[in-house]
């Protein structure tokens, strides 16, 4: 199972966060809030936890046992290379571009090796919703060696949700296919993440 | 603190966070913060800790993740000041 989630390092909404004592209170486990009073880019530092804590929400919630979304109980290691929630441990990898202005978690179920992650810039105005189902499709047609309108991404209706929908899937003249996929978007960017196998 | 008061103090505080301000000129209690206002997940996470402030309770992450709609967290400001 896979999960992603990107962050606009530069929207202006996210600029003091790292000087809040309430919302780090709320967001972070004390390890993290040590660990984020030593580093010398605390915002940077902030938002890559935070996307690694939804990176990973949106890995347990594939599991199947129902989650409550407490950030402070997704717990990120000191290295940036895993989070760990009650007894699952998922694995990590951050990648931070502070000139194009993004974070990028993807998290992993262990023992998956071959998966694909990429950040796209869209344009203002753009459905990033739509553009983030364009970017992974596009991606998904090449390495499955098929065209593009042979794919879709669908979110199946799940009663209880935040949206009464579960997390998307990938199918293939309408069937799933063992890809398992996530999606993010924030501010000027789209992101995709991709477990092929 | 009647129930309209909190509604309107509730959709003040969302106000700022909301990505879709034309579904605020249609709010009611059935609307969806995530899904029709689109307040995305970090920007609920203030929401909460203004709810918090301006109605002096404190809302548990299970009640925060519990509230779906803007009358849900209506109802739960209101329980809360029972
Ligand atoms: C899923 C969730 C983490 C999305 O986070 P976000 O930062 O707002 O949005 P992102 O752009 O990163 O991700 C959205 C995408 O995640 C995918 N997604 C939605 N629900 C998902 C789930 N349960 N599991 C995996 N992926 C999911 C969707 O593809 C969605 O994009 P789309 O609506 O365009 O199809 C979030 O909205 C959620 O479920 N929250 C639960 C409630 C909560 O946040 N509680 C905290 C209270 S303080």
């Amino acid at each position: 199972m896979i999960g992603d989630d990107v962050v606009d390092l530069d929207d202006p909404a996210i600029a003091a966060h790292h000087l809040r004592p309430r919302f780090l209170d709320r967001v972070l486990h004390p390890s993290e809030r040590a660990a984020l009073s030593a580093t010398r880019s605390p915002k940077v530092f902030l938002w890559s936890l935070f996307a690694a804590k939804e990176a990973t929400y949106k890995l347990v919630s594939k599991l199947g046992t129902p989650v409550i979304f407490a950030h402070a109980e997704f717990v990120v290691d000191d290295g940036f290379r895993s989070v760990r929630h009650r007894d699952v441990e998922a694995v990590l990898e951050i990648e931070t571009d502070v000139a194009r202005g993004f974070t990028h978690a993807v998290a992993r179920t262990a023992g998956s090796s071959r998966y694909q992650r990429q950040v796209e810039a869209i344009p203002v105005g753009a459905d990033a919703s739509r553009e983030a189902r364009q970017a992974l499709l596009r991606a998904m047609a090449a390495q499955l060696e098929c065209a593009p309108s042979e794919l879709i991404i669908e979110r199946a209706p799940k009663p209880g949700s935040w949206d009464g929908f579960g997390p998307p899937r990938l199918l293939r003249h309408g069937v799933p296919t063992t890809v398992d996929v996530s999606l993010s978007h924030d501010g000027r960017f789209v992101s995709f993440a991709a477990q092929l196998w | 603190m009647d129930q309209q008061e909190v509604f309107t103090k509730v959709v003040g505080i969302l106000k700022p966070f909301v990505k879709a301000p034309e579904a605020l000129a249609t709010v009611s209690m059935e609307t969806s913060v995530l899904k029709d206002l689109k307040v995305n997940s970090a920007r609920l996470v203030d929401v909460v800790l203004e709810i918090e402030d301006t109605f002096g309770i404190a809302v548990t992450d299970a009640q925060a993740d519990s509230v779906k709609t803007v009358g849900d967290a209506v109802n739960l400001i209101l329980a809360a000041k029972a």
